[in-house]
């Protein structure tokens, strides 16, 4: 019942719908900056959590769901695989395992830009922290409780389980 | 500095601990946690609380401090230690991942038992 | 300095990965999965021989230098181990593609394996306290999925208790660590044990020991904290319950290994003492359970805590030869141990059960599954030409040489009800009368759910027969073991 009328508030939506965006652009800038100041990918991805849970508050878990909108199994898998890259790629190159390299690039608007390997491997880990956290939140958000009274196990039946 | 941490340890472990006493299950499930938070704490407190830079470092020449650890001095300033930091962040990644399984575990235990208490969940042999 | 250490590791995290973005297509997570446990057997021999050829071999995340950087560190015991775990993970996969079902195998079972198995190898391959505990957790957290996995009622139950005491044992782990890192400001094995060694009564040192051997315990199910293994390991799926049974609680017992020969050697009247008497206390315990019990899966559960005890006790003894007996022992009993796991598990996809009171007298309609169980089952017992002779022999023969006879005598008690609670299962499941149902499946079947089990029982007999290189080797290892100087100058004098 709380539920329903937060989702009704118009405050919350306001507050919510307005902030989003600076909370996105406020992630990025803190996971790019991760390797020469306090950040990094997975704060990056806590302050995105956060972002998913105020959708879901305030517009439900479908609106939710629009928040990187590809399946949780993709999102932690191609994390997993861009971090795994950078440790298994340098030691194919014979150096020491999640050896990182750095150095500077002139870029035509921007000026010297400092890039590393270490912001491939923090991206990854972003968005496994996305998509560990979407599927804990969605997954506790979007179950209707149902508690069975206690009987044998024999007859919770499957088809009933999916329901639930 | 210390001895208050320590006291906040101790009251943080035992809060825990006692948690982990009850019958109720989601209390339990609570009870882990203070205790992660009780060790989290400890290993921030292991590198000793003092004041210095965040230890992020341009230079090349680092020399770790004086016998009984903590703390880096590059050029006479002085930095905090930053490993005990590294290891609280790993500890707490890995502490919200064992949470959120428990509770998800807990309230699944719940639906298919229909209760919360352990005493009744201690079950017969091989059902 | 090569990457050799780090690759067993990578190959299963890469294997799971992989696994992870294919788990919509089942028969591509199948053949990764044999694919990569066949090439795990082939790196950890190659890593072996390598260790055995140029010494321990050494490498750190990212080339920092040494003691600030993560260590990787594999010695002959690490590497021993490393095969252990990918012979055993290749000959449950074969198994599973048998027996596991198919609702579980689209839920993620495959790469949350897979990353169990990485954690189990990460422990073996670190040298560094802390990383140990990460290898820890990635291997319980995978382990706690796949206790749940399928959902029945008694498995969430005991998962949760599984959960809730590893939860509250990490907690202590990390204790240790931060009383460790307090007083020697590294977390590096071998910096740890060179600062302690330079400082031999710390008894702060003496603590985090005790700690770690409480943690160690809890993980490794010893004397007083035993009691979760029997009811959880019960009711883990058949076809991980192999790897469960011989990997997960050898982890433990290989820390308390590492740390009670690299770290806390300075107080071993106290320590190694305790051991000793903790692990004859685990082994008769663990047998007595076992003796009382009338279900297959049951008595087995049993029989690890009793044989965890065994390996305490070379440890306890504290000589090479005693911890050559452990070394043995455990490669034994992770062969053996799996390989009846196996028998159980095909044992009940003919009779859907279990438990004795159901079904007796296998032996007359599957005379091949009867007699691989009771040859299986001797070895365990320790009955030459197996290999389970040879390893309590080691053991028994420590014992006497350093005047421990209360564990000796302990030992063979235990050794003989072992061979008793084997006997029994025999006797009442595969001897005397045919009855209790039988669900009827072809031959093929049959023998593709018995053959990983031949493929185990070969290679404990292989380790019998070839008793004095296996011996050779185990001695080669507890030598290492005893002398961590070597160790500490692998890892420090680069």
């Amino acid at each position: 019942m709380v539920r329903a009328r937060i989702e009704q508030n118009p405050i919350v939506r306001v507050v919510v719908h307005t902030s989003l965006y600076g909370l996105k652009l406020v992630a990025i800038w803190i996971l790019l900056r991760g390797h020469h100041e306090p950040g990094g990918g997975f704060i990056a991805g806590l302050l995105i959590a956060a972002a998913i849970a105020m959708q879901g508050v305030a517009f439900g878990a479908d609106a939710a769901q629009a928040i990187f909108p590809i399946p949780p199994a993709y999102l932690l898998g191609s994390g997993l695989l861009l971090s795994f890259s950078t440790v298994l790629g340098p030691a194919l190159m014979g150096r020491a395992f999640m050896e990182h390299s750095a150095g500077v690039i002139g870029l035509p608007l921007f000026g010297d830009v400092v890039w590393s390997t270490a912001v491939l491997f923090d991206i990854g880990v972003f968005l496994v922290v996305v998509g560990t956290m979407k599927t804990v939140l969605l997954t506790i958000a979007s179950d209707r409780v149902q508690v069975r009274p206690a009987q044998g196990e024999q007859d919770t039946s499957d088809s009933e389980r999916e329901v639930s | 500095m210390e001895l208050l941490a320590a006291l906040l340890i101790g009251l943080l472990l035992g809060v825990g601990t006692y948690l982990l006493l009850e019958r109720n299950m989601i209390r339990i499930v609570l009870g882990t946690m203070l205790i992660t938070y009780g060790t989290n704490l400890m290993l921030l407190t292991s590198g000793r609380l003092k004041t210095g830079r965040a230890p992020l470092l341009g230079g090349s020449d680092i020399q770790t401090a004086a016998e009984g650890g903590g703390g880096i001095v590059v050029d006479g300033i002085s930095y905090v230690d930053p490993v005990p930091q590294a290891l609280i962040l790993t500890a707490i990644v890995i502490g919200l991942a064992t949470t959120a399984f428990s509770f998800v575990l807990a309230y699944r235990t719940v639906q298919e038992y229909g209760t919360d208490d352990l005493l009744e969940l201690r079950g017969v042999e091989h059902e | 300095m090569s990457n050799l250490v780090a690759y067993p590791v990578l190959l299963c995290f890469g294997t799971g990965i992989l696994q992870l973005l294919l788990h919509k297509r089942v028969v591509l997570q199948r053949a990764l999965a044999l694919l990569s446990s066949m090439a795990g057997i082939v790196l950890s021999v190659l890593l072996t021989y390598t260790i055995w050829t140029s010494g321990i071999q050494v490498q750190t995340a990212g080339g920092w230098p040494v003691p600030f950087g993560i260590t990787l560190t594999a010695d002959l015991f690490s590497g021993l181990m490393m095969i252990l775990a990918a012979v055993v993970l290749f000959t449950s996969v074969l198994y599973i593609f048998k027996d596991m079902d198919a609702a579980s195998e689209r839920t993620f079972f495959y790469p949350v394996l897979f990353f169990m198995m990485a954690g189990v190898n990460l422990s073996f391959a670190t040298g560094d306290i802390f990383n140990l505990y990460v290898a820890f957790e990635v291997m319980l957290i995978s382990s706690y999925f796949l206790m749940a996995l399928g959902s029945k009622g008694p498995q969430l139950r005991e998962g949760l208790k599984y959960l809730l005491l590893n939860t509250v044992a990490s907690s202590i782990f990390l204790v240790a660590v931060a009383l460790l890192y307090g007083v020697t400001s590294s977390l590096n094995m071998a910096d740890i044990a060179a600062k302690a060694a330079m400082d031999p009564g710390n008894p702060y040192i003496t603590l985090a020991g005790m700690l770690f051997m409480v943690v160690f315990a809890a993980k490794g199910a010893l004397f007083p904290f035993y009691w979760w293994l029997p009811r959880s390991y019960y009711y883990v799926p058949n076809g991980i319950a192999p790897l469960f049974a011989s990997m997960l609680t050898k982890v433990g017992v290989y820390g308390l290994i590492r740390v009670f020969t690299l770290i806390f050697v300075h107080d071993s009247g106290l320590t190694h003492s305790l051991l000793l008497v903790i692990g004859g206390l685990t082994m008769l315990l663990g047998v007595i359970g076992a003796i009382s019990q009338y279900d297959f899966k049951a008595i087995l559960s049993y029989h690890i805590i009793s044989q965890i005890g065994y390996m305490i006790m070379g440890l306890g003894l504290y000589t090479v030869l005693g911890l050559a007996g452990a070394v043995y022992y455990i490669a034994h009993h992770i062969i053996v141990k799996s390989g009846l796991f196996l028998l159980s598990g095909a044992t009940s996809r003919i009779t859907g059960n279990t438990d004795f009171k159901h079904y007796s007298g296998l032996l007359a309609s599957h005379p091949g599954l009867a007699f691989t169980f009771f040859a299986t089952a001797i070895s365990l017992a320790g009955v030459p030409p197996f290999s389970g002779f040879f390893a309590k022999f080691a053991l028994l023969k420590a014992a006497v040489e350093k005047g421990a006879w209360g564990i000796a005598a302990v030992s063979l008690v235990v050794s003989f009800f072992t061979l008793f609670s084997m006997i029994k299962i025999f006797r009442k499941a595969y001897w005397g009368r045919p009855s209790g149902q039988r669900i009827q499946r072809d031959r093929k079947d049959y023998i593709a759910a018995l053959s990983p089990a031949v493929i185990l029982l070969a290679l404990s007999v292989a380790m019998g027969l070839g008793g004095g290189y296996m011996m050779e080797f185990a001695l080669a290892t507890a030598d290492q073991l005893m002398n961590p100087a070597i160790y500490i100058e692998a890892v420090m004098g680069r």
